[in-house]
């Protein structure tokens, strides 16, 4: 009994740590090719190749929690969500982006662009606007 | 203890890693800046000098300082030749020229027909950020004062004061006349979301308003609504009339630039933007972004207003905005002079002995709305595309008014005693 307790432990635990590899930027796991196979958004990945924000950019940058542990689990959620979504064919028509991916995306917008930004400060602060809203062609249509 | 063999490639080793990790965390760092929001710099309470809040905020200021630019101040009568008939008995029909820009606002009033003096002090309340200074000083005699007493006294146009704390820099309302309506209809503007303050700072002026009678105070109408139908049925429930036309006999209300009235509803204010979105886009000043200070039509610099959200190329987008316009004057122009014959009916119909008075009386009441309905539109900026289906519509009131009182003043003059 206690030598199952102990496997499992180690299970969950190498399970744990290869969840935690998937925010290694060196495995390109990030990257609009690698995401494109299962999140069935093929419109977003072709017009996101042809924006400026695939130079310095990918996916998980703008889409991901940055945070080693939090990025990594919302990363593995929403991959094991898409994949059931793909697999049972309930992909929805027009793909929508959730209320905390929105607040992802804000947050991960002021990550990079904040020093540009200094004077504006977060547009989303007291129920203010996304930067998508207007932005909402950047960097992918739709 | 190491083996001396292994001692140097473990002392290069841990500078190798002492390295890597420095410059993992100084990427980190530099990839991971929390926003710095914070005032720049201490302004006194009452600043109502500009270039005082130019010391901090130079970017801001420079595109304030555009708007000496907007210097063209053409005749509304040029384009609106029926507005001189409409407005007879008022001081716009002596003189009624486009503003120039925020910046001159002061220069501007000073040079203003003397027939539109008359009203008094309150005409300074939207000209001057030391207003709200002024309104402290003498309570609500100042709306009573003479246009002189208080106008001498101003020294600086519209500008940082009249929409921003200086302390915090958040937007805020300075004008009582936004904050009182607001309590009238019952809502708290101190809880209004960043968004909605983003119109309602430009809400404090770009409104219709009235002088109440007697006490003069500035008031904005909106009592059981902002719209144009429900603006007007206040002024009908107070029978309040502002002047009464000298040809037609009719006891008018008169709107003033409905900006903020009109576009609320209108698509763009549903889909959940404010005035400041279009009229004070963010620019790229060097390395920053600001929002700029220099209110104008977002025509003239549609790259930064319109495509940021709208990617279908700069002409296309001029194309339509130009094709709203041209549309709503027309029918504007059709309404203006449908009013006008109205005008003349009545003027016959009055001066016929003997004309039957109850018929009359609607065909002035029609003659009310429907110059009502045309000044709501007329009087407010953009050609309609601040809301073009309701501005179509309340022309298409305007029309519909403006001959029904054609018809009851003829048939006053046929019934005549």
């Amino acid at each position: 009994m206690k030598k199952k307790l102990l496997w499992l432990v180690g299970f969950a635990f190498v399970s744990f740590a290869l969840m935690l590899l998937t925010k290694v930027p060196a495995l390109g796991l990030d990257k609009a090719e690698f995401c494109g196979q299962c999140h069935a958004m093929d419109e977003q990945v072709d017009t996101y190749l042809h924006s400026a924000h695939r130079l310095g950019a990918t996916c998980g940058d703008c889409h991901i929690p940055h945070g080693l542990v939090y990025g990594a689990t919302y990363k593995a959620y929403t991959g094991t969500r898409d994949v059931v979504a793909v697999l049972t064919d309930t992909t929805p028509q027009e793909i929508r982006v959730t209320k905390l991916g929105q607040d992802i995306l804000q947050e991960n917008c002021l990550r990079c662009h904040g020093e540009f930004l200094a004077q504006v400060g977060d547009t989303r602060k007291n129920d203010g606007k996304y930067c998508f809203d207007c932005h909402r062609s950047t960097p992918h249509q739709k | 203890m190491i083996p001396k063999e292994y001692r140097n490639l473990a002392f290069f080793s841990l500078i190798i890693v002492l390295i890597l990790g420095a410059a993992g965390g100084y990427f980190f760092n530099a990839h991971n800046k929390d926003l710095e929001e914070k005032p720049l710099g201490e302004i006194a309470a009452n600043e109502a000098d500009p270039a005082v809040w130019g010391i901090y905020y130079p970017k801001h200021y420079d595109s304030y300082l555009e708007n000496f630019k907007n210097t063209a101040q053409p005749s509304h009568f040029e384009t609106k030749p029926y507005m001189k008939q409409i407005y007879a008995g008022l001081g716009f029909a002596e003189e009624f020229n486009e503003p120039r820009g925020h910046v001159y606002t002061l220069e501007d009033i000073r040079k203003v027909h003397p027939t539109r003096y008359k009203t008094g002090a309150a005409c300074n309340t939207c000209k001057s950020s030391q207003i709200p200074e002024m309104i402290n000083k003498y309570g609500e005699d100042y709306y009573l004062k003479s246009f002189e007493e208080v106008n001498s006294q101003l020294k600086h146009p519209i500008a940082c004061l009249d929409c921003h704390d200086p302390k915090t820099m958040d937007l805020r309302i300075s004008r009582p006349a936004l904050i009182q309506a607001f309590e009238r209809q019952g809502k708290d503007i101190t809880k209004a979301t960043r968004q909605e303050m983003r119109s309602l700072v430009c809400a404090q002026c770009h409104v219709t308003y009235y002088f109440q009678p007697n006490t003069k105070k500035l008031t904005f109408p909106w009592d059981k609504g902002v719209k144009a139908d429900q603006i007007l049925a206040y002024f009908d429930e107070k029978k309040f009339s502002e002047w009464n036309h000298p040809d037609a006999g009719t006891g008018l209300a008169k709107t003033r630039h409905a900006e903020y009235e009109t576009f609320m509803d209108s698509t763009h204010q549903s889909a959940g933007l404010a005035c400041a979105d279009c009229h004070m886009p963010y620019v790229k000043q060097g390395n920053v972004k600001v929002s700029s200070h220099n209110w104008q039509s977002p025509l003239n610099n549609i790259e930064q207003s319109c495509t940021v959200c709208h990617r279908e190329g700069v002409d296309w987008l001029k194309t339509r905005v130009k094709d709203i316009q041209a549309k709503t004057k027309e029918v504007q122009d059709i309404a203006g002079e449908a009013v006008v014959q109205a005008i003349n009916e009545l003027k016959v119909a009055k001066d016929t002995p003997g004309v039957n008075q109850e018929l009359l009386q609607q065909a002035q009441e029609m003659h009310r709305k429907g110059q009502w309905y045309l000044d709501y539109v007329m009087v407010t900026n953009g050609y309609g595309f601040h809301n073009p289906t309701e501005s179509i519509n309340n022309l298409s009131k305007a029309i519909d008014y403006a001959h029904k009182s054609v018809q009851l003043a003829r048939e006053a003059v046929k019934k005549t005693s």
